[in-house]
C-alpha cells in the first residue's frame, strides 16, 4: 500500500507540474501569436481552460494525499481523540461513496462523449471527462490510506 | 438610463402562473440555454415556454434556465443525454456533438429568411441532420434563429474586405470562422466570451462579429464605434429534447412539443427580422455608425472557405445543404 | 424544507471538520437523494462544468507568478519600495496592501484573481514583519473586493447585461463606493495598528525612497508591463496573469539570477496545489447551486421576502439580508444570473434606480465572497497565504463590519453611487 501510494503521489506530482507548464505556455502563446506574430493560435484558450479542469481534479487528489484541503479545525479539535478519529472515518466513508459515484457515472459519461470533438484541439470531450474516474480512484485510495493510518497512529 | 428593448418582460420566470389558472401542471420541465436577455436564444426559450403553457392549457409548465444557469452548452447537452435536463436550446456548440452542424458556417448560405424557413422544412434538416442526434441522446425539435451575423469594430466602417486589413477581430472557437476572416483579410483569433467586453473596451481586440440582438444583449454597442451590415453568416439555434425523457412522453404531449417548436421557429425568424429592422436605429441613437457593406465583394472570397469545410464534412452533404438553402 | 436540510447539513459537516469542498459535494448528494427527481448521472457533468471557467485561469497563473516573485526577490524589492513611501504610517504594510489592491482593481475585473496575485506576495512579507497571519489574510481578502467595484468589473458587466442597464454608467457608479471600501479598510487597519502598537516601518525620507527605487528598478518593470499591457490593449486581464509568470521567470532567472532550475518543480506543484483546493470548492459548490437553481429555491425564498413589506426602506433592508445569504452560498456571477431576473421587476416597481441597485448588489456579493462556506476570495487568500480559516476569522469580522456599514451607506444614500454618473452625464 505504501509503495503504491508513493508511486501514485509521484505520478500525480509529475502530471501537475506538466499541467502548470502547459497552462502558462498556452496562455502566453495566445498573446504572443496575436500581438507579435499577428496570427491566431485558436487552440490556446480551450487548451488552457481544460488544463485548469484537469489541474482542479488531479490537484484535489494530490491535496488528499498531502492533507491540505481547506477545513475548519477549531471545533473538531475540542473533542477527545477517539471521537475525532470516528467522525473523520465516517466522513471519509461518505466522501469515498461520493467519489465512487463520480467514478461510476464518470466512466459512463466519458464513454458517451468519446466521439464529441473539441472545437480546436485534436481530442474528444471524453478525454476531458476521463480525469474524473482517474482522480476518483486516487482520492479513494488516498482516503483509505489516511483512515487506516489514523487508526494505527491512534492506537500507539 | 436608456430605452433598450426588453422583449422578455412579458415572459419573466414567474409569469407562467397566470396562464396556469391556479391548477397544478401535470408536467414540469426544464429548458436550459446560454442566452441572456435580448439574445434570440433567450427570447425564443421564453416564447416557447409561453406557447407550450397556452397550448396545453397550463398542463405543461416549462421553466426556462437562461444565461447558462444550469451549465455551459456542452454540459447541458450531456445532462440532457442522461435525462437530467429535459430540453436545451444551443447554437454552434452542437457541432462538437455532430460536426455536420458546422455547415451553417458556410458564408452567405441563406439569402433571406424565407430560404431559412424553406430549409427548416427540407429533407436535409428533417431527415439528415435530425437523424444525427439520437446517437447523442438528443431529439431535434426546432430550427430557431440566432441571427444574421454582422461585424462591429472601432477602426473604420467596413465596406469591402480591404477595410478589414490589419483588424484584430474576435471570433468564436471555430476553425471555419477563423478561415473565413483570414480570407476576408482580417486578423481573427478566438477569445472567451466572458472577456470580450473589456477586450473591446481596452483595445485588445478591435472588432467582433455576432447577430445584432446578441451585440445589444451583451452591451457591446457601448464599446464599439462602427457596425457594418455584412450578413456573412446566418446562425441558427436548435431546440433539442432529451431522448430518454422524450420516450416517456405520451403521443399527445409529443405532438404539442413538436407543433409549438415549429410555431416558435416561425416566431423566432419574424422576431429576428423585426430586431434587425429596429436595432439599426437603436445603434444609431447610441452613437454607433451603421453602414451596409458591399456584400458581393465578400462573397467573391468564400470559395476557399467552402473547400476547407469539405475537407472535414462529407462534400456531397455540403452540396446538398447548399442546394437546400437556395 | 429543502433550504433547511441544505443549511443544516452543510453546517454540520463543515463545522465538524470535513474539507469544505467535499462537504458541499456530500450535501449536493443528500439533496439529490432527498428529492429523487434528478438522476445521479448529472454529478460528473456538473462537477466538471463547475471547474471549466476561462476567467478563473487568472487564479493559478497569478499564484504561480507570486511564487516566482517571492522566490526571486522581486516581491521583497517591490515591497521595500512601497514601504519607503507609506512606511511612516502605523500599520504601513496593511496600507501598502490596500493601496496596491486599489491599483490592481483598476486593471482586473475579478476579486479572486486579485486575491491570488496580491496574497501570494504581501502575506508572507506581512507575516515576516510581525503582523498576525490572520490579520494579513483578512486585509488582503477584503481589499481584493475592490476589484469588482472599481472598473472594470466582471460582475457589473454581467449585471448591466442582465438588467438592461448601461455598463459604462455602472462602471462610473462603482468608483466612489470602491474607493470608500479602500479608505474604510485603511481606517480599520490604522486603528488596529494603534491598538496593537505595531511598529512604524521607517521614517519618511527621500533618500530612502531613492535607494529603494534603485533596488527595485527591474522589479518595478513587472507591474509596469502588466498594467501597461492591459491598459495599452495588448492583453486581457486573464492573459496578463500568464504574461506575469513569464516576466517574473525572466527577471528572476536572468537579471536577479536567484531562481534555480531545481527549485522550479516545488514552485509549480505548490501553485497547483493551492489552485486545486480553491477550485474544488468552486466545482462542488456548482453541484449544490445546480440543484438549488433547478428546483427554483431562490425564487421561492425571494417571493417570501418580497411578500413581507411594501415600504422601499424595509425592502432594501430585506433585499440586503436576502442577497447576503445567497452570496454566502453562490459565487458572484451565479448569484447575479439567478437574482436579477427575479428582482428587477420589483426594483422597477419600487422606483429604485437600477444603477444604484447594481452597486448595492455588487457590494453585497463582495461581502459574500468573504463569508464561508462558499467564499472564493477568502479561501483563495488563505490558500495562497498559507493561513488557516480559524486564524483569519477573528480579524476578518472587524473588516466585514466595516464593509457592512459601507453597504448600508451605499444602500440608503443613493448619491454615493449616482452622484458621479450624474456629474459626468
Ligand atoms: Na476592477
Ligand atoms: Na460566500
Amino acid at each position: 500500500m505504501k509503495i503504491l501510494s508513493a508511486l501514485l503521489l509521484n505520478g500525480t506530482r509529475l502530471s501537475l507540474l506538466l499541467l502548470m507548464i502547459i497552462m502558462v505556455i498556452s496562455v502566453s502563446w495566445g498573446v504572443f501569436a496575436r500581438y507579435i506574430l499577428q496570427t491566431s493560435a485558436p487552440w490556446t484558450g480551450e487548451l488552457a481552460a481544460y488544463t485548469l479542469v484537469w489541474l482542479t481534479f488531479l490537484g484535489s487528489a494530490h491535496a488528499v494525499f498531502e492533507k491540505t484541503h481547506i477545513r475548519f479545525e477549531t471545533l473538531i479539535e475540542l473533542f477527545p481523540r477517539p471521537v475525532q478519529l470516528t467522525i473523520n472515518a465516517c466522513f471519509n466513508a461518505l466522501i469515498i461513496l461520493f467519489f465512487a459515484l463520480i467514478m461510476i457515472y464518470g466512466i459512463e459519461v466519458t464513454a458517451k462523449t468519446m466521439s464529441d470533438q473539441s472545437m480546436t484541439l485534436p481530442i474528444t470531450k471524453g478525454v476531458i471527462y476521463g480525469i474524473l474516474p482517474v482522480c476518483s480512484i486516487l482520492i479513494i485510495i488516498g482516503l483509505l490510506t489516511e483512515t487506516i493510518q489514523s487508526f494505527r497512529g491512534g492506537k500507539q | 438610463s436608456e430605452n433598450r428593448s426588453q422583449p422578455t418582460e412579458g415572459a419573466s420566470p414567474s409569469s407562467g402562473d397566470a396562464v396556469n389558472g391556479g391548477g397544478e401542471p401535470e408536467l414540469t420541465i426544464r429548458l436550459a440555454t446560454n442566452g441572456g436577455p435580448g439574445n434570440m436564444l433567450h427570447d425564443s426559450a421564453y416564447e416557447y415556454a409561453k406557447r407550450i403553457e397556452e397550448k396545453s392549457n397550463g398542463k405543461i409548465k416549462v421553466n426556462v434556465f437562461a444565461n447558462s444557469q444550469l451549465g455551459t452548452d456542452l454540459a447541458v447537452m450531456d445532462a440532457a443525454n442522461s435525462g437530467s435536463i429535459e430540453m436545451v436550446i444551443v447554437s454552434t456548440a452542437l457541432t462538437q456533438k455532430a460536426p455536420e452542424f458546422g455547415v451553417f458556417d458556410i458564408p452567405f448560405l441563406f439569402a433571406d429568411r424565407t430560404k431559412v424557413k424553406q430549409f427548416s422544412e427540407s429533407d436535409v434538416w428533417q431527415n439528415e441532420l435530425k437523424s444525427l442526434l439520437p446517437e447523442h441522446g438528443l431529439v431535434g425539435l426546432g430550427f430557431f434563429e440566432n441571427g444574421y451575423r454582422q461585424i462591429s469594430n472601432n477602426v473604420r466602417p467596413i465596406h469591402t474586405p480591404e477595410d478589414l486589413e490589419g483588424i484584430n477581430i474576435r471570433v468564436p472557437d471555430s476553425r471555419i470562422r477563423i478561415a473565413m476572416f483570414e480570407e476576408f483579410g482580417a486578423n481573427p483569433s478566438p477569445l472567451d466570451f466572458s472577456e470580450l467586453f473589456t477586450a473591446l473596451q481596452q483595445g485588445v481586440y478591435d472588432a467582433q462579429e455576432s447577430p445584432m440582438p446578441a451585440i445589444v444583449g451583451s452591451a457591446l454597442h457601448e464599446v464599439q464605434q462602427y457596425l457594418s451590415i455584412t450578413n456573412h453568416v446566418y446562425s441558427p439555434c436548435y431546440l433539442l429534447a432529451s431522448q430518454v425523457w422524450w420516450d416517456t412522453l405520451s403521443p399527445e404531449h409529443q405532438q404539442i412539443f413538436e407543433e409549438v417548436a415549429i410555431e416558435t421557429g416561425d416566431w423566432s425568424r419574424d422576431a429576428g427580422q423585426q430586431a434587425d429592422d429596429e436595432l439599426v436605429d437603436f445603434f444609431k441613437e447610441n452613437g454607433v455608425e451603421v453602414n451596409d457593406a458591399d456584400i458581393p465583394s465578400f462573397q467573391a472570397r468564400i470559395a476557399p472557405v467552402v473547400d476547407i469545410m469539405k475537407e472535414n464534412i462529407d462534400p456531397d452533404f455540403v452540396d446538398r445543404v447548399i442546394e437546400a438553402a437556395k | 424544507m429543502t433550504a433547511f436540510l441544505f443549511v443544516f447539513s452543510l453546517l454540520f459537516f463543515v463545522l465538524l471538520g470535513m474539507p469544505i469542498g467535499f462537504a458541499l459535494a456530500i450535501v449536493a448528494l443528500l439533496l439529490l437523494f432527498y428529492s429523487g427527481s434528478v438522476p445521479l448521472d448529472i454529478l460528473p457533468v456538473v462537477l466538471l462544468d463547475g471547474a471549466n471557467s476561462f476567467p478563473l485561469l487568472a487564479v493559478p497563473l497569478f499564484m504561480l507568478a507570486g511564487e516566482l516573485m517571492n522566490a526571486t526577490d522581486i516581491s521583497r524589492r517591490l515591497i521595500a519600495f512601497a514601504s519607503s513611501i507609506v512606511g511612516f504610517i502605523r500599520g504601513g504594510l496593511a496600507h501598502v496592501n490596500i493601496v496596491t489592491s486599489m491599483i490592481f482593481a483598476e486593471i482586473s475585473g475579478s476579486a479572486t484573481a486579485d486575491a491570488a496575485a496580491l496574497g501570494k506576495i504581501l502575506i508572507p512579507e506581512m507575516k515576516r514583519k510581525g503582523y498576525p497571519a490572520g490579520f494579513a489574510a483578512a486585509v488582503t481578502s477584503c481589499s481584493a473586493t475592490m476589484a469588482i467595484l472599481i472598473p472594470p468589473s466582471l460582475p457589473l458587466i454581467l449585471y448591466g447585461v442582465m438588467a438592461g442597464v448601461s455598463v459604462a454608467q455602472l462602471f462610473i457608479a462603482g468608483i466612489i463606493p470602491g474607493l470608500l471600501v479602500g479608505f474604510g479598510l485603511m481606517i480599520a487597519s490604522y486603528i488596529f495598528a494603534r491598538y496593537k502598537k505595531l511598529e512604524i516601518e521607517q521614517r519618511f525620507s527621500l533618500s530612502f525612497i531613492y535607494q529603494a527605487f534603485k533596488d527595485a528598478f527591474w522589479a518595478l518593470l513587472m507591474p509596469v508591463i502588466i498594467l501597461g499591457g492591459i491598459l495599452g490593449g495588448i492583453f486581457t486581464p486573464t492573459e496578463a496573469a500568464g504574461v506575469a509568470v513569464v516576466v517574473a521567470f525572466i527577471i528572476g532567472t536572468f537579471i536577479y539570477r536567484k531562481l534555480k532550475w531545481r527549485d522550479l518543480p516545488t514552485i509549480l506543484i505548490s501553485a497547483a496545489n493551492q489552485t486545486a483546493i480553491v477550485m474544488i470548492i468552486i466545482a462542488t459548490s456548482k453541484l449544490v447551486g445546480w440543484y438549488l437553481t433547478s428546483e427554483m429555491i431562490p425564487q421561492q425564498l425571494s417571493a417570501f421576502i418580497i411578500s413581507l413589506t411594501d415600504s422601499q426602506w424595509v425592502l432594501l433592508l430585506l433585499l440586503n439580508v436576502f442577497i447576503l445569504i445567497i452570496g454566502m452560498f453562490f459565487h458572484a456571477s451565479a448569484a447575479i444570473i439567478m437574482l436579477v431576473p427575479i428582482l428587477m421587476p420589483l426594483i422597477n416597481e419600487f422606483g429604485i434606480d437600477p444603477i444604484h441597485f447594481g452597486i448595492m448588489l455588487a457590494m453585497n456579493l463582495a461581502i459574500g465572497q468573504q463569508t464561508p462556506p462558499v467564499a472564493s476570495v477568502l479561501l483563495t487568500t488563505c490558500s495562497v497565504g498559507q493561513v488557516s480559516l480559524s486564524q483569519t476569522i477573528p480579524y476578518l469580522k472587524y473588516f466585514l463590519f466595516v464593509m457592512v456599514v459601507l453597504l448600508l451607506i451605499i444602500t440608503y444614500i443613493p448619491l454615493v453611487s449616482l452622484w458621479l454618473p450624474a456629474l459626468l452625464a
